[in-house]
């Protein structure tokens, strides 16, 4: 079942199944599918009627007694075990524990719901109980949305709350968070109230008010450093080190960015085939030819064994991160 | 009572607020909006608005007007988690978030330095920040975000604050003096703001203090100086003048002056490693670098190489970690001085040494004067060519007058005349040994190799390990090649005066014969041998190029400074090895030499 699928059966209540197992590794939309559980029941009984268990600290007797009670309402009760950690291989249940699981899955009672949310989590599939939960249970999988479908929700998000910003501005937000659903909708909610004013929201902004995820920040970095916009490599390199990125990992990203490079020189081929070669992002690929095609292979390698350098002093000398990242600034550009 | 100015001009309103306009705006928006979150955190160095903008939301979701004189407000809680971090204080702020509040609308807790809290508090704040009752609001602050747990990151609205630039707080502390009617210099208030490090609050505090130390009333560009504790661009750019051009004692002056003046030792060397970057970053941006002279920087910085820059900081640096650990750092900055103008003349060129080290009355230099200096003569109209046209016949020919690798790259101050009087010829290149190797004669090797244990018999122990370390492998009637049994140690040896004229004494007074000599190293030897031996068999071969420094002119000799002395020995190497590969096409040695040793290939000039 898709979550979409999901959806739509909730709203029919009548053919949801007893047993329901969240899988995949996008956990914002699974919280947001649980919301729409929670908001599909009567507020009256909405604290008696959706109950949730961290299995951390829960154990399962517990709450298979819970979802075997019936609701007082007549309706659908929904119990959810967060972090079953025991469905992975890092933990597991006591003997009895595991018999009464698996006894409740062969006959669960069909009246309730249990959501077994494992989104984010690593399932053991050789597990016995595994095997009898995806036997016995419908399996709802979130996988992250295709860019796309980012890209789609941002913008009616926007469209909504009457905020402009342009298409290659939206993509530029969604870069800099590396399409990650749930730091795009938290950091939309404040683009949305600084655009509210009418003004249209720009990279600006976007640097001002989002922050961007580490990784994106080196290829910003050396994507500034090829343009030669000095003053803006060093502003990047100074806000990471003020967010308190260390500045070994720091160079680290930038080695590897530099390799990135180097392989492109060497290689020398189209966006799509480089992008398939190293199994990196096809924009990154395109960024990474560009760069490419104005450095010749010795600037880059003499970048790269400058990072090495400044990599042993970060590590033997006190020298200041920011001082050391200006004199490489000043031998590569 | 006397508020220090931070806390007398701390903003009030939004629209007070210096720097951070987006983040401003964006809340101010969330108030029109009626959209206000209900957990926020801010991040961000220190003094650049972060409790400020705390305090003045706060207020704002409350509906306080801005003029109020009240500090403190019942429904406004500020904690500094600095030292309330237990789980017990959290769990206290839990249960006392649950009472509705008293005089206002919410309960609004800012909680600072929010990092310091303990993993168990941030586990007992979790619960409460995610779903916090809906009259209570978390605003909360820190230095360093890296340290919260990402649960609580997911939880709340982040804000980055960043440093204020130079412009606006230097605008910022105008706007304050002004208000206080006190005069200023501008030049100060932008010393203070670089001082600052783009955190108001610092900057504000060292006008505080600049305004106490103040004794005309105005403040003025030495106030500034004597709050920040650094030193004048003109005072270091002097010292580093000095120290470049080794003028020592005046170094010395400068620095005991500036000691006199009660400058703080470590203090002025981390200025001088500031400087010393801008010296460098003012090549290629000089926008970026902001300080109040950056005009003398410039100019400064356009008289010498980076290499030197990046040289000088590396001892800069050494000493300034030395410093920190003892009680009299301005020792160190002695030593440092010296250091560095020690270092400055084993870059530049050693003919000094070598001319003034070996004895002028030793019997090699006393047997034939007079037709070195004619010798000579000739070579040093060709090697003032060299420098300019670039020709490796220049280089073969003035063989006699090298004394080592570095004095071809001749400094401008020190005349290029003075290669010549170098006494004991001695090259360590390859070229040189190729040279040799043409007019080889087994028979005076054979002399050499049979006098050679008595030579080193005869070496004093100071330089004794050079001489063991060192083989005759060829000699021609006029020239003798040694293979030292590793790279540094034929260059070491060529720079010891005590070792070469020792050994060109002894060579003379048991063969009578005034050797040319050349330093090599084993490795350098056997690619040579091989190269020579296969141009025997008929291979075309070009002799080996000479080190490619030479024909740098000498606008660029600086640049020269940049191979480390370390690096020296390997030139000799990589000419040699890329021998073979001249049998095809030059271009195609040179592609080649590049892909093997990367941009560290230098292609100096056709031959």
């Amino acid at each position: 079942m898709t979550p979409n699928d999901f959806s739509a059966q909730l709203k029919k209540q009548g053919i949801l199944p007893a047993v329901l197992l969240f899988s995949g590794q996008e956990d914002f939309l699974a919280q947001q599918s649980l919301k729409k559980v929670e908001q599909s029941i009567e507020t009256n009984f909405r604290a008696w009627d959706f109950v949730r268990s961290d299995m951390r600290d829960q154990s399962v007797p517990v709450v298979l007694q819970d979802v075997s009670t019936m609701s007082f309402s007549g309706e659908r009760r929904f119990v959810i075990m967060d972090q079953p950690v025991f469905l992975s291989s890092k933990g597991s249940l006591e003997k009895q524990d595991e018999k009464n699981f698996l006894n409740y899955l062969q006959n669960p009672e069909s009246e309730n719901t249990l959501i077994v949310n494992t989104v984010g989590i690593d399932i053991d599939k050789r597990k016995k109980i595994v095997k009898a939960l995806l036997k016995s249970g419908e399996q709802v999988n979130f996988e992250p949305l295709p860019e796309r479908e980012v890209f789609k929700i941002v913008k009616r998000h926007l469209s909504l709350a009457h905020v402009l910003m342009a298409d290659d501005v939206i993509n530029y937000y969604l870069r800099r968070l590396a399409f990650d659903l749930r730091l795009v909708m938290t950091n939309l909610d404040k683009l949305i109230l600084f655009g509210v004013s009418g003004k249209a929201i720009g990279q600006e902004e976007i640097d001002q008010l989002v922050t961007a995820e580490l990784n994106e920040s080196a290829f910003d970095l050396v994507t500034e450093i090829n343009r030669r916009h000095l003053d803006k490599a060093l502003q990047l390199y100074v806000n990471l080190i003020d967010r308190g990125e260390a500045p070994i990992r720091i160079n680290a990203l930038l080695q590897s960015q530099y390799r990135l490079l180097i392989q492109a020189k060497a290689l020398s081929i189209n966006d799509t085939q480089l992008a398939q070669k190293l199994k990196i992002h096809p924009y990154r690929a395109k960024l990474a030819n560009q760069a490419v095609s104005v450095q010749t292979m010795p600037q880059l390698s003499n970048a790269y064994l400058d990072l090495a350098k400044i990599d042993f002093r970060l590590k033997s000398t006190t020298l200041d991160p920011t001082m050391l990242f200006e004199m490489f600034l000043s031998n590569n550009v | 009572m006397y508020k220090a100015l931070y806390r007398q001009y701390r903003p009030r309103t939004f629209s007070d607020l210096v720097g951070q306009k987006v983040i401003a705006q964006t809340l101010e928006n969330a108030l029109k909006e009626n959209k206000v979150g209900h957990a926020y955190l801010f991040a961000g160095p220190r003094g650049t608005g972060k409790t400020s903008v705390a305090k003045i939301f706060a207020r704002e979701i409350e509906g306080i007007p801005s003029d109020s004189d009240q500090d403190t407000f019942t429904d406004i809680i500020e904690i500094d988690a600095a030292s309330n971090n237990g789980v017990d204080e959290i769990r206290n702020l839990r249960d006392a978030a649950n009472y509705a509040p008293i005089e206002y609308p919410f309960k609004i807790y800012i909680i600072d330095e929010v990092h310091m809290l303990s993993t168990g508090a941030f586990n007992a704040l979790l619960k409460t920040i995610e779903e916090p009752p809906a009259q209570v609001k978390f605003i909360l602050a820190t230095t360093e975000p890296q340290k919260i747990p990402a649960t609580i990151l997911s939880r709340v609205q982040r804000f980055d604050f960043r440093r204020i630039s130079v412009e606006d707080i230097v605008a910022r502390l105008q706007y304050v003096l002004d208000d206080q009617k006190i005069a200023y210099d501008p030049e100060a208030l932008t010393v203070i703001a670089n001082a600052s490090d783009g955190g108001l609050r610092d900057a504000l505090s060292i006008l505080d203090q600049a305004v106490a130390v103040s004794t005309t009333g105005r403040i003025e560009l030495s106030d500034a100086f004597e709050i920040t504790g650094s030193s004048r661009i003109d005072d270091q750019l002097g010292f580093l003048g000095h120290l470049l051009n080794k003028q020592t004692d005046q170094a010395f002056e400068d620095l005991h002056r500036l000691l006199l003046d009660g400058k703080d030792p470590v203090r002025f060397a981390e200025d001088l490693l500031v400087l010393l970057k801008n010296l460098m970053l003012v090549k290629i941006a000089p926008e970026l670098v902001k300080e109040t002279d950056s005009q003398k920087i410039q100019a400064f910085s356009a008289g010498y190489h980076n290499a030197v820059f990046q040289q000088v900081i590396d001892l800069v640096a050494d000493s300034l970690a030395k410093m920190k650990q003892t009680t009299r750092p301005e020792l160190y900055l002695e030593i440092l001085a010296v250091k560095i103008v020690s270092q400055q003349s084993e870059l530049q060129p050693k003919q000094d040494a070598i001319a003034d080290q070996v004895p002028v009355d030793s019997a090699a230099d006393a047997a034939e004067p007079s037709e070195q200096a004619a010798d000579n003569t000739p070579v040093a109209q060709q090697l003032d060519n060299a420098h300019g046209n670039s020709s490796s016949e220049a280089d073969e020919d003035s063989q006699p007058a090298q004394p080592v690798d570095q004095p071809r790259t001749v400094e401008q101050q020190i005349p290029t005349k003075k290669v010549l009087t170098s006494s004991t010829p001695v090259s360590t290149d390859s070229a040189a040994a190729w040279h040799v190797m043409a007019e080889a004669v087994k028979e005076e090797l054979r002399a050499v190799q049979d006098a050679w244990p008595d030579i080193q018999a005869d070496f004093d122990p100071a330089v004794l390990m050079l001489a063991e370390n060192a083989e005759p492998v060829a000699a021609s009637r006029t020239a003798l090649i040694f293979a030292f049994n590793h790279p540094e140690l034929a260059d070491a040896a060529a720079e010891t005066a005590d070792f070469v004229g020792k050994l060109a004494e002894s060579l003379s007074d048991l063969l009578g014969v005034d050797y040319q000599l050349v330093f090599i190293s084993d490795t350098a030897w056997m690619t040579l041998k091989k190269n020579y031996i296969a141009k025997l068999h008929g291979a075309d071969i070009d002799p080996p190029m000479p080190v490619p420094e030479l024909k740098k002119n000498e606008a660029d000799s600086q640049a020269a400074l940049s191979q480390s002395p370390q690096l020296q020995p390997d030139i000799p190497e990589k000419s040699s090895e890329a021998v073979p590969e001249e049998a095809g096409d030059n271009a195609d040695v040179v592609e080649k030499a590049e892909k093997l040793f990367g941009n560290i290939v230098k292609v100096k000039g056709e031959k």
